[in-house]
């Protein structure tokens, strides 16, 4: 595992997919914006689970809103990174940067 | 609601947090999707936390993920992948496979639920296998009670009787069901109001002041749940019309034995009397009892009897010899259950037919599909793999295809069950809790995984008995006779199986249309009915309910398009009524004899007019009769040959109550089929008054046209001689009377879906067994041409070859119709169990549609290029 806490590249999408959003994110909203950003359709089972895994590498916290009747009187769960998870974003996204260097012209279209 | 409670335990169970699992099943809820999908969803994701835990629990015990290729585990899981490829690569196979299986196990599931939630789902009371039903032989009175008390056998005893309030001063009227029940139900039930307190026997005397206890439901529904109600005094009017005061709120969880009560009353009796047995001015309670530790239900109700035998001997008028026999105690669960448990297990086994013909179908559609993987498994044989795992997988592919079948099945149990909860709630009881839930879904899984063994056993056998050797040189496992033979065999059974379900549907189409056609002896059409039930502080008096009727009855007789009204204390069709036991004078009656009892109807002069009753002989009643003092009343043909040679003498005669009051008969009309459609008449008697007020009636307004058209003028016309009388039932007659047949009605869908389901299933074995034959025996079928056959002969024979199962499964199931038919006799009206009719009919169907079905292959085999197939020589 070599980086004890190193992030995967979900993981990364995740937590950037909050910060874009601003805090107090709830799942549905993240799964907007990947599937806007990204073009990722992330399955919710890996969503949520990955979520759990954020929170526990204390790149999450979470509390629970107000419940709505559209969700049939059930709270959201709203995420915000963690100073923590801001630092790992950093050092993953230092990292690919580093790596990307001289490389930039894959990006354009073909 | 259901789906929704689920999906949300199936994910607290998975993320074992349940603020993780709320927010979740909120998500999934505001999607919009249907029920099913949000189970099935959260069935996914919970899967997903379970993959994680492992990968977690493994990595922080230095195991390597995935797991060692060479374990025993990891054998199975590779043969699990190589089965479900195996399948992906015949998708058209697999998914008549699986949608079949679906079926099967799907009606299985949504019966499996109502028998779980009926039957086997215990009383939601504490320890509630040593609660009982008391039936001591005749009504129940104090004197009964008291008595059933002071034995070793029962740690209380209670009685209960069903009853109806009106609550005023929340917006429109409302009719409240509740009960009257002694003290001590609380003692018995073992649960106590949630708040406040539980009867005590004080509160039973008459000149006790009215208390109630409410429903968890009641009290936030009606007052908020606001807890200083308890102590208040409240517009809520049962019996003697006292406004009481609210002394307890029963936990939501938890009720004291019916879901449906809003309220329970203390039975008002008058506690310093002598105790009578006799039913005289009796509460006719039902007895529940509460074993007391230690004794069984054998030595409780051999009690019962003792005890029935002694009283008799003390005093016989209150108890007949014949009843002595049904003085026992029965379990409170199988009471309540009654017979609806025959009708469950009726439409059980009728599910498990059409779950075994779903199974012999796929085995059918596997061994067609052996053919062409018999080489594959010669080659993996002769690399190596043993016997057993090779039949190893042969089962796994057909348990993957049980469970995929299984799953998909459970969600169309979800539709199933949705459907049942609206269409059995007054066929059946305890349907409230009707549900697939866990221990549901634990039978779904059950079942799938028995169906995938199930019909995994022909082809493992196969496979059992294959020599690599005879395969790699590329013949067949199974000879191509051997395996028309056993596909026939299987074809034979799955036909005679369809044939036992469609007999069981034609004898419900024949029971209702028998019910259909009979004349009641009433009119049903053109007539609007509804129930009114007066709040009883307004009225105490029976001259105070008489007189609010009878304005009733003339507003409503003056509005256009009406042609006459009337009010009877039970309306036909529903069941309901009163019996009375009496006697007639001058017919002295022999010693130690019961009274009779005949059904006793309370009517307003105008009933017969109303409902198009004839008088045969003597007058109807009038105006006059109501207001007494003259007691005056009716009697049916069936009470006249009780007791007279002749219509003509019973007029004049008096008939006395055992209350004591009596009344001259002045007239006598036709039987008629008051109680329900498939009921004999009885002996009945009408009386146009009586000693107490009866406040709750059915009013009857036969109309010129369409009695739905008056429905708003009619409430306008009963608010306006009073707003507080709550309007309820309001319904025509001709919908009475099909509502009484409701549930023939169930039962002849229920059944008719899963006959349809077994001929559709039945039939494509014959198609894919004939289709099989015909591939087979494609070349014989050209050397037959070629030599001059003709085409349409060829076509006949072929169809008549495809016919030979049928025909022998046929003959099995109109066999199996004549003994399965059996378990619907008490179900069945105006037709016998081994009616010739419904059997022709099923004959003829099944063999018409599988003519169908072997036709399009037989056209096949007459289409047959005898050049093509002579060249391919």
């Amino acid at each position: 595992m070599g980086h004890a806490k190193s992030l995967g590249e979900f993981e990364h999408l995740l937590l950037l997919a909050i910060l874009r959003q601003g805090n107090d994110i709830s799942a549905m909203d993240v799964a907007g914006e990947l599937r806007r950003r990204a073009g990722r359709e992330p399955a919710r089972g890996t969503m949520y689970v990955t979520f759990d895994r954020l929170e526990q590498k204390g790149y999450l916290s979470s509390i629970m809103g107000d419940p709505t009747p559209e969700r049939g009187g059930k709270a959201k769960r709203l995420y915000t990174v963690t100073p923590a998870g801001l630092e790992a974003l950093k050092r993953a996204g230092q990292a690919l940067q580093a790596m990307w260097q001289g490389q930039e012209s894959l990006l354009e279209d073909a | 609601m259901s789906a929704v409670r689920l999906a949300e335990a199936l994910l607290r169970l998975a993320t074992g947090r349940p603020d993780v699992a709320e927010a979740i099943t909120g998500d999934l809820i505001a999607t919009g999707r249907p029920g099913p999908w949000i189970v099935f969803t959260a069935l996914r994701v919970g899967l997903r936390y379970g993959m994680e835990r492992t990968v977690r629990r493994r990595r922080s015990r230095g195991i390597s993920f995935p797991p060692s290729r060479n374990g025993p585990a990891m054998s199975l899981l590779h043969d699990l992948r190589y089965a479900l490829r195996g399948l992906r690569t015949a998708p058209a196979f697999t998914t008549i496979a699986v949608l079949t299986v679906a079926l099967g196990v799907g009606a299985n599931v949504a019966i499996y639920s109502l028998v779980h939630a009926i039957m086997l789902t215990p009383l939601p009371y504490p320890a509630p296998d040593d609660m009982v039903r008391v039936w001591p032989g005749e009504s129940v009175t104090m004197g009964w009670l008291e008595a059933f008390q002071d034995t070793e056998s029962f740690a209380a005893v209670a009685g209960v009787t069903g009853s109806r309030a009106t609550m005023t001063g929340q917006g429109e009227p409302l009719e409240l069901v509740g009960a009257s029940v002694t003290a001590s139900l609380f003692e018995v039930t073992g649960v106590r109001p949630a708040m406040g307190r539980p009867f005590t026997r004080e509160d039973m005397r008459p000149e006790a002041e009215a208390v109630i206890i409410v429903s968890h439901r009641l009290w936030q529904s009606a007052f908020g749940g606001d807890s200083s109600v308890v102590g208040r005094t409240v517009d809520i009017a049962e019996g003697n019309g006292e406004s009481p005061r609210v002394i307890g709120v029963m936990p939501a969880e938890h009720v004291a034995l019916s879901e449906d009560w809003e309220f329970w009353t203390p039975s008002s009796v008058d506690l310093e009397e002598d105790y009578p047995f006799s039913s005289e001015g009796c509460f006719c309670w039902q007895m529940i009892g509460r074993l007391a530790p230690g004794v069984d239900l054998a030595s409780a109700s051999a009690e019962v009897g003792v005890l029935a035998q002694r009283i008799r001997e003390q005093s016989p008028e209150d108890i007949r010899e014949e009843a002595l026999a049904s003085a026992i105690a029965v379990p409170l669960l199988d009471d309540l259950v009654g017979d609806a448990d025959t009708s469950l297990l009726m439409l059980f086994g009728a599910v498990t037919l059409v779950l075994l013909i779903a199974c012999l179908n796929v085995a059918n559609l596997l061994l067609a599909r052996g053919e062409s993987r018999s080489r594959d498994l010669a080659i993996r044989s002769a690399m190596g793999a043993g016997r057993r795992r090779l039949v190893a997988q042969s089962f796994l592919e057909s348990v993957a295809l049980g469970l995929g079948g299984g799953a998909l099945g459970v969600l169309l149990a979800f539709g199933l069950v949705d459907y049942f909860q609206v269409a059995v709630a007054d066929v059946l009881p305890r349907t409230g809790a009707v549900a697939v839930d866990v221990p549901v879904l634990l039978f779904a899984l059950g079942v799938s995984v028995f169906a995938g063994v199930f019909f995994g056993l022909a082809p493992a056998i196969g496979t059992l008995r294959t020599d690599p050797g005879t395969l790699l040189a590329g013949r067949p496992g199974m000879t191509g006779r051997r395996q028309r033979r056993v596909r026939s065999v299987l074809v034979s059974v799955e036909v005679g199986l369809a044939v036992v379900l469609a007999i069981g549907a034609g004898l419900m189409v024949r029971t209702l249309r028998s019910l259909n056609d009979v004349d009641p002896g009433f009119r049903t059409e053109n007539v609007l009915t509804l129930r009114l039930n007066q709040p009883g502080q307004a009225y105490r008096s029976v001259e105070a309910v008489d007189a609010y009727y009878r304005e009733v009855r003339e507003r409503l007789g003056a509005l256009p398009g009406v042609q006459s009204v009337a009010t009877i204390n039970s309306l036909p069709l529903t069941g309901a009524g009163w019996g009375w036991h009496y006697t007639v004078d001058g017919e002295p009656l022999p010693e130690g004899t019961a009274m009779p009892n005949a059904r006793f109807r309370l009517i307003s002069p105008g009933y017969f007019r109303s409902f198009d009753i004839p008088v045969l002989l003597g007058r109807d009643l009038t105006e006059a009769d109501v207001a007494g003092p003259t007691e005056v009343g009716l009697v049916n043909l069936s009470f006249v040959a009780r007791h007279f040679d002749s219509p003509a003498e019973a007029l004049g005669q008096t008939v006395r109550l055992n209350t004591g009051h009596a009344f001259t008969i002045v007239g006598v009309v036709p039987d008629n089929r008051h109680r329900s459609l498939a009921d004999d008449a009885r002996a009945e008697m009408y009386r146009p008054r009586l000693f107490f007020p009866v406040r709750r009636r059915y009013v009857v307004v036969a109309t010129e046209t369409d009695p739905d058209a008056l429905i708003p003028v009619v409430r306008r016309a009963v608010w306006d001689v009073d707003p507080n009388v709550p309007i309820l039932d309001v319904a025509s007659m001709a919908e009475v009377r099909r509502y009484s047949t409701r549930g023939s009605q169930f039962y002849f869908e229920t059944l008719g879906l899963f006959a349809t389901l077994a001929i559709v299933l039945g039939m494509i074995g014959v198609y894919g067994v004939l289709s099989f034959v015909v591939n087979q025996s494609r070349h014989g079928i050209g050397i037959r041409m070629a030599l001059g056959a003709d085409g349409r002969r060829v076509l006949r024979e072929t169809v008549v070859q495809g016919l030979r199962p049928v025909l022998a499964g046929l003959v099995l199931g109109l066999a199996g119709g004549v003994l399965a038919s059996r378990l619907l006799e008490n179900l069945l009206f105006g037709v016998t169990t081994t009616d010739v009719g419904t059997f022709a009919t099923v004959g003829v169907m099944v063999l018409a549609t599988a003519m169908v079905s072997a036709y399009l292959p037989a056209r096949k085999a007459a289409a047959v290029d005898p050049m093509k197939t002579l060249r391919a020589e």
